[in-house]
C-alpha cells in the first residue's frame, strides 16, 4: 500500500538516454548552431544599443562577425541538423493531417501493415519511415530531402490531396538495398526464378508482400488550391 | 570613373544596414525555433526564411563593407553634384578629402540651430581635410553645393599616405588647416 502510495508522491525521474540512442555529433553540431543563432541575436541587439559608443573599425569587425561569419555558421549547422532531424518519424509525423494516418498505423501494435512490421520487428531500427523512403546513395539522399521539401510547401500552403500519393511508384530497389542477400531471401525458390524480373520492377515486391500501409481515407476538403 | 553620388552618408548611419539587422535578427530567430525542435514546420521556415534572410543581408553588408573600403582608398575618384546637395554633414565620420574641379560649395556649421556660412569655394581648392587634423575623424562643419559641382574625392587611406611620403605636402595641408582654425575656430 505504502508503495502504491509513494508511486503518486515521488517525481518521476526523467529516462537518461542510453549512449546508442543519442548521436554526439548530432547533439554538438545543435549546440553550435543554437549559441551561434543566440549569439547573433544578443551582438545585434548590442549593434543596435551600442552603435554610437563603437569606433569606425570595431564597428565594421562586429558587423563582419554579426553578418556574415555567424550567419554562415548557422546556416551550415542549421541544415546539417534539421536534415539530419528530417529522418526521424517525429518529424515526419509532424506533418500530422497527411503523415500522422501512416505513422499511426506503423506504430498501431494490431495493424499488419508491412510498415508496422517492420517497425514492431525492429526490422528497421531507427527512423523508419525514411529507411524505407530515401533511395539509396548520395543522390538518394538528396532526392528525398528535395521531395520532402516540396512536400513541406505543399503541407504548409494547404495545396495537397488526401490521400496522398507517392511522387513515383514505389520501386524494389528500396526493399532489395537491405533484403536481396539475406537468407530469408535467397532462399526461396520463387525468389530465385524470378529474381531477374523482380530487380527489373516487373514484378513488384508489394504486390506480394503489401499493402506498406493501411489505405488513407479520402478527404474532399483536403485539397484547397 | 564618373559617380553620381546623392546624401552620402558614412557606413554606420547607412539604413540599409538597419535592415540588415532586422532580416539578421528574424534568422537567428527561426534557427533558434528550428533547433529547439525540429518539425516540418520550423524547418520549412529556416529553409524558406531564415536562410534566405542571413544570406541576402551577408550580401548586402560585404558590399556596404567593400563599397566603404573602395571610399577610403579611392585615389581622385571623381563626384558630381547638382546645387543644393549636401556633400557631408558636421558631425559625420570622415572618410575623404574632396578637391573642387568645378563650380562652388559652401562651407556651413551649425550652431544653436542657425547655419553660419563660414566659407565659399571654388575651383582649386579643397575641403574635408579638417577631420584628419583637429578633430577626432568627424567633420567640422557641413558642406553644401551652391551650383553644379565636380569634385575630386580622395580616400582617408591615400591621403595620410601622401601626408606621411611628401612633407612638403603635409606642411601646405596643415597650414591651411591652422588658418581655417584661426579664421573660424574649430
Amino acid at each position: 500500500m505504502a508503495a502504491w502510495l509513494s508511486s503518486f508522491i515521488t517525481p518521476v525521474q526523467p529516462v537518461a538516454p542510453l549512449p546508442y540512442e543519442v548521436d554526439p555529433v548530432l547533439v554538438w553540431l545543435q549546440h553550435v548552431s543554437l549559441g551561434s543563432a543566440l549569439a547573433g541575436i544578443v551582438l545585434g541587439l548590442f549593434l543596435v544599443v551600442g552603435q554610437r559608443r563603437l569606433g569606425e573599425n570595431s564597428l565594421k569587425w562586429l558587423c563582419v562577425g554579426q553578418f556574415v561569419l555567424l550567419p554562415m555558421l548557422v546556416i551550415a549547422m542549421g541544415n546539417i541538423v534539421g536534415l539530419q532531424q528530417a529522418k526521424k518519424v517525429e518529424f515526419c509525423q509532424s506533418c500530422h493531417r497527411t503523415m500522422g494516418f501512416f505513422v499511426n498505423d506503423m506504430q498501431d501494435p494490431n495493424s499488419q501493415a508491412l510498415a508496422a512490421l517492420h517497425y514492431r520487428h525492429r526490422w528497421s531500427p531507427e527512423d523508419q519511415c525514411y529507411a524505407c523512403h530515401a533511395s539509396y546513395g548520395m543522390f538518394g539522399d538528396v532526392r528525398a530531402k528535395w521531395k520532402g521539401l516540396q512536400d513541406f510547401l505543399k503541407y504548409y500552403t494547404g495545396t495537397y490531396k488526401i490521400p496522398v500519393r507517392m511522387h513515383a511508384p514505389y520501386v524494389n530497389a528500396e526493399c532489395l538495398k537491405c533484403h536481396e542477400r539475406t537468407p530469408k531471401f535467397t532462399d526461396s525458390d520463387y525468389h530465385a526464378g524470378a529474381l531477374l524480373e523482380i530487380r527489373s520492377g516487373e514484378l513488384r515486391c508489394l504486390d506480394c508482400h503489401g499493402p506498406a500501409h493501411a489505405e488513407q481515407v479520402r478527404d474532399e476538403n483536403s485539397h484547397r488550391r | 570613373m564618373r559617380t553620381l553620388t546623392v546624401g552620402k552618408k558614412p557606413f554606420a548611419a547607412n539604413p540599409w544596414l538597419r535592415v540588415c539587422e532586422g532580416l539578421t535578427l528574424i534568422g537567428f530567430l527561426l534557427t533558434l525555433n528550428s533547433m529547439w525542435h525540429t518539425t516540418g514546420l520550423s524547418f520549412t521556415l529556416f529553409v524558406v526564411l531564415a536562410v534566405p534572410s542571413l544570406l541576402l543581408s551577408a550580401t548586402v553588408v560585404l558590399v556596404l563593407l567593400i563599397d566603404d573600403l573602395r571610399k577610403r582608398y579611392s585615389l581622385f575618384e571623381l563626384e558630381e553634384y547638382e546645387p543644393g546637395e549636401v556633400v557631408f554633414r558636421q558631425g559625420d565620420l570622415a572618410d575623404r578629402v574632396y578637391f573642387i574641379q568645378k563650380g562652388e560649395v559652401e562651407v556651413i556649421r551649425t550652431v544653436e540651430d542657425k547655419e553660419i556660412v563660414l566659407a565659399r569655394l571654388g575651383p582649386g581648392e579643397f575641403f574635408g581635410e579638417m577631420a584628419f587634423f583637429v578633430s577626432d575623424g568627424r567633420r567640422t562643419a557641413s558642406v553644401r553645393t551652391s551650383t553644379p559641382v565636380e569634385l575630386l574625392a580622395l580616400g582617408k587611406e591615400n591621403f595620410t599616405r601622401l601626408l606621411g611620403a611628401v612633407p612638403a605636402v603635409q606642411k601646405e595641408f596643415s597650414l591651411k588647416a591652422t588658418e581655417r582654425i584661426k579664421a573660424h575656430g574649430r
